[in-house]
């Protein structure tokens, strides 16, 4: 179901449980693994192997050394983080489609709910130009009602600084984990590349949801228009169609920079349009998450 | 070119639209929010400069087709080129005057004229009058009929001797094409527009009809030619004695020596030289009683027509002489010197051809048919009535009275040989004509304003009238040295050896002798004649004959008017001062057509604007469409982005 027809549906609960249920949830796995209940495979001893984990049993049969390995069923501490500038409440076409706001809300909630499911540790921080709302990573269904609550009020204000927030998070995540960033990327694009590829730095795996208005990427049919822009106040006199393909070239650009800039440092980097369905938006979280293994 | 509705330029104004929009119309633009204005920054920045270019070329490309669209809805055409016009009534003057004959640039002027002048005939429709008025031959009538019997006519002019009358010829004009009821007209004098062929300084009234001149500047006005030609210093030549041919060489060239031919009978009888501006003096003679015509010529030059002078005189015996009444003393001592001189002989005054009569004696009295009678008045006043009875039944319609002007008077107007520049007139009579007919004989005026000298015709012969007695109280006359020629002359006419003939014109009419019946022209034409109708087909310098049956009664030499030599054109300024109304001056045979017919449309030209104004609006949406990187918009970004762009 596209957006604007789940929007119908009810509130931020209802639909996420609408779009997760539609995804067949297989357990995925540890990407650490380690000496945990279930066994995995035997392989040879290394100097430097704890001697606790030796197969003393295969030891008699070969007269060889043999270490047990275990694969580890760990809980994901994973956490989300939602831009809730102002920019993120604009849509080109209310009435038909969402803000970018609501679909962030509901992509974290569906994200969440898949995570929580897994038996994965879910946080969630919301910011604009600092962190205005934060649920630090808990599993299981209590979580999620609490990550739903937190998230439903959440209104789009102020001007957006997510180096700030990503930097915040950083310092609070203890643990590798997953860091999932909603926005529509209306920021300083290097402080906030920084600040990404310190998180890859930290050990996290980083998956970036641009979101975006299809108003933001091609500029409505309109003659002499004055646009302003919320967060910073900038007005700007312009003939539409004098200016829609170098803005189209300048759009494009601006992605590809994104790109560019976080790709090759491990970072995933998804463009998703406010008119995609969520479960799109979600098949691009699994893809990562069979990286992931 | 022209407009066929040229209130639709007014829309012209709708040109303001796309400048209004241009320049004030981004200022009620509307506000929209837009978060993503940072991209659009990045571009203004980017392209502004080409954004601008773009604005200004749309601008430019907007206001091209408003005023191509508006320019088109006037519907404009070309004019001249052949294209279609209003009926009009054309009327085509060819200048084919003795001038057009000039050599210049390797052809004749006349073959330029024509030229131009079927270019005229070729730019009218059928639905045009055209009439072609020759100007040197102003006794023809305006050609008209259908366009190619006009273009033959033109074909067909050739230069005559005559002078060219534009300014009869363009009244003619007028006349013509005002009164041909056709919606439009136009006349087109084509000509070497000699200044001394529009005669005074009077404005030619062209009724508001278009007039286009060509001008045609390329020929030399320097010219050399014979002027006048006098026999005998205006002296009767008689049987049997020499007498002289005085030419005047003229012109605007340098002074040059110019050689001199004199052909009497078409045998060259003499030669000389002369320079230009002297009178060179070519004897001639003896020669039989009898008609001597021939010509004196000159080398040609690039004017032929005026290099050749034409003469006819006829040689006579010494008329017979007698005198009657009291004669005063000088007269009856100057009477046997003439005798002496074989200038005349003494005869009865039954026989006389020429009576001197003194009171008006012997005037009634029966004498030879043709006589002339030389009328001197009587010094006694009282004698006057005898005098005028004798006049009277004579039929001499004038008659003699006391005047009350008092002092010496001179001799004001006179064109005889004679010098009578010291004469002076101390008493006279009045000359009283008895007829309107009978003025125009005056052949002498007094300073009072008195005539003094008059001639005239009878059914007896011809008489001459003199104011004063000839003794030495009433004139000086007797007492200078123009006594002896004054009368030779007074005698002489009566032989009629310097008629108004030897300053017969070409294009002016002759008046043939009695009797005639047909006239000989120089190129040996005959043509019958009314010997009571005058003679008017003389294009053509030369001897004209007039014939009755096989006999010659008379040759006349026709001369080309020497205003026709003197080729300076008038100043553009003043042949517009000249004509009233539009005047256009054409230089460039190559420009004649689309200078003609300007009233007329030429093709409309308004699909071919239109198809500008598609091809405008074509050009102004593709720059409109395209912007500044329109290749590069074109592509959504790179393979890997693309992979991960969700929509």
């Amino acid at each position: 179901m596209d957006p604007h027809t789940l929007s119908q549906l009810g509130g931020v609960e209802l639909i996420a449980r609408q779009v997760v249920e539609g995804f067949i949830m297989g357990l995925h796995r540890s990407p650490h693994r380690g000496f945990s209940a279930e066994f995995a495979e035997l392989r040879a001893y290394q100097p430097g192997d704890d001697l606790r984990h030796i197969d003393w049993r295969m030891f008699g049969r070969s007269d060889r050394y043999y270490v047990k390995q275990f694969e580890e069923e760990t809980n994901l501490r994973a956490y989300v983080l939602v831009d809730v500038s102002t920019s993120m409440g604009w849509t080109s076409n209310p009435g038909a489609l969402p803000t970018k706001l609501w679909y962030a809300k509901h992509l974290a909630a569906s994200l969440s709910l898949i995570l929580l499911r897994q038996g994965d540790a879910v946080g969630m921080a919301a910011f604009h130009d600092q962190v205005v709302s934060r649920v630090a990573p808990k599993g299981g269904p209590r979580s999620w009602h609490e990550l739903l609550r937190r998230l439903a009020p959440l209104e789009a204000e102020g001007t957006t600084s997510a180096h700030t927030a990503l930097r915040d998070i950083a310092v609070r995540l203890r643990r590798r984990g997953l860091v999932v960033l909603l926005s529509d990327l209306l920021v300083d694009p290097e402080t906030t590349r920084t600040a990404l590829r310190f998180l890859r730095h930290q050990g996290h795996e980083v998956l970036v949801f641009h979101l975006i208005d299809p108003g933001e990427r091609e500029l409505p049919a309109a003659g002499d228009t004055r646009l302003f822009d919320p967060e910073s106040g900038d007005e700007l006199n312009v003939n539409i169609a004098d200016v829609r393909a170098a803005y189209r070239d300048a759009v494009t650009e601006a992605l590809e920079e994104w790109d560019r800039g976080l790709r090759p440092h491990g970072i995933d980097y998804v463009v998703v349009g406010t008119e995609t369905p969520l479960s799109r938006a979600l098949r691009a979280y699994l893809r990562k998450r069979e990286r992931l293994g | 070119m022209g407009f066929l509705s040229p209130i639709f330029l007014l829309a012209g104004l709708a040109v303001a639209i796309p400048l209004i929009l241009h320049l004030f119309h981004r200022h009620d633009a509307k506000r929209m929010v837009f978060p993503a204005l940072r991209y659009l920054l990045r571009t203004e920045k980017e392209h502004a400069r080409t954004i601008r270019f773009r604005q200004l070329l749309l601008l430019l490309l907007r206001v091209a087709a408003v005023l191509l669209l508006v320019a088109a809805g006037a519907r404009p055409f070309l004019r001249g080129g052949g294209g279609v016009h209003d009926p009009t009534a054309t009327v085509v003057i060819v200048d084919n005057s003795m001038s057009s004959g000039l050599i210049t640039g390797g052809g004749r002027v006349l073959d330029l004229l024509k030229a131009v002048a079927l270019r005229s005939v070729e730019g009218a429709s059928d639905e045009d009058r055209v009439w072609l008025i020759r100007a040197g031959e102003p006794w023809g009538p305006a050609i008209t009929g259908s366009l190619a019997e006009v273009s033959a006519a033109v074909s067909e002019t050739d230069a005559t001797d005559a002078r060219g009358d534009l300014r009869t010829a363009l009244e003619r004009a007028v006349v013509l094409a005002s009164g041909a009821g056709l919606p439009a007209a136009e006349i087109h004098l084509i000509s070497d527009l000699q200044a001394t062929a529009f005669e005074g300084t009077s404005p030619i009234d062209a009724a508001g009809i278009p007039v286009v001149v060509f001008n045609d500047e390329s020929g030399d006005t320097e010219n050399v030619y014979l002027d006048s030609l006098m026999v005998g210093g205006g002296l009767a030549p008689l049987a049997n004695q020499r007498t002289r041919l005085a030419v005047q060489v003229a012109g605007d060239a340098d002074g040059a020596e110019v050689a001199l031919r004199l052909v009497v009978a078409n045998r060259i009888r003499g030669a000389a030289s002369g320079r230009q501006g002297l009178s060179v003096l070519l004897p001639i003679g003896p020669f039989a009683a009898g008609i001597v015509d021939g010509y004196v010529e000159t080398d040609p030059d690039d004017l032929r027509g005026d290099d050749r002078r034409f003469f006819a005189f006829r040689v006579r015996s010494a008329p017979a002489l007698a005198t009657s009444g009291s004669v005063p003393f000088f007269l009856s001592e100057a009477i046997p010197v003439l005798i002496d001189a074989g200038r005349v002989r003494s005869a009865s005054a039954r026989d006389a051809e020429v009576l001197i009569s003194v009171g008006g004696a012997g005037i009634s009295q029966t004498a030879r048919e043709g006589r002339t009678v030389i009328v001197l008045p009587p010094s006694d006043p009282t004698l006057l009535p005898g005098l005028n009875r004798a006049l009277a039944s004579a039929g001499i319609p004038w008659r003699y009275e006391p005047t009350t002007a008092s002092g010496e008077a001179s001799v004001t107007r006179w064109s005889g040989p004679v010098n009578l520049e010291d004469v002076r007139i101390r008493s006279h009579y009045a000359l009283l004509s008895g007829s309107e007919g009978a003025s125009q004989g005056v052949l002498a005026t007094l300073s009072s304003g008195d005539p003094w000298l008059v001639e005239g015709t009878t059914a007896r012969g011809s008489y001459l009238l003199l104011g004063s007695d000839l003794d030495d109280e009433s004139t000086n006359l007797p007492l200078t040295a123009a006594l002896l020629p004054l009368m030779e002359w007074m005698v002489s006419r009566w032989g009629d050896a310097q008629g108004p003939e030897l300053r017969a014109i070409a294009g002016m009419p002759l008046s043939p002798p009695r009797g005639t019946t047909v006239i000989r022209d120089p190129a040996g034409t005959l043509h019958p004649v009314d010997a009571s109708q005058p003679f008017r087909a003389t294009p053509e310098a030369g001897l004209y004959e007039f014939l009755e049956g096989d006999s010659t009664l008379h040759v006349v030499a026709v001369n080309a008017p020497s205003e026709e030599s003197t080729l300076i054109p008038i100043e553009a300024g003043a042949l517009r001062g000249l004509l009233t109304g539009p005047v256009t001056l054409v230089t460039d045979s190559a420009r004649w057509t689309r200078a003609v017919f300007s009233t007329g449309q030429g093709p409309e030209i308004w699909r071919w604007l239109l198809i500008a104004v598609i091809l405008v609006l074509v050009a102004e949406s593709l720059v409109a469409a395209s912007g500044p990187s329109l290749e590069s918009a074109r592509s959504v970004g790179s393979p890997a982005l693309q992979a991960t762009v969700l929509d």
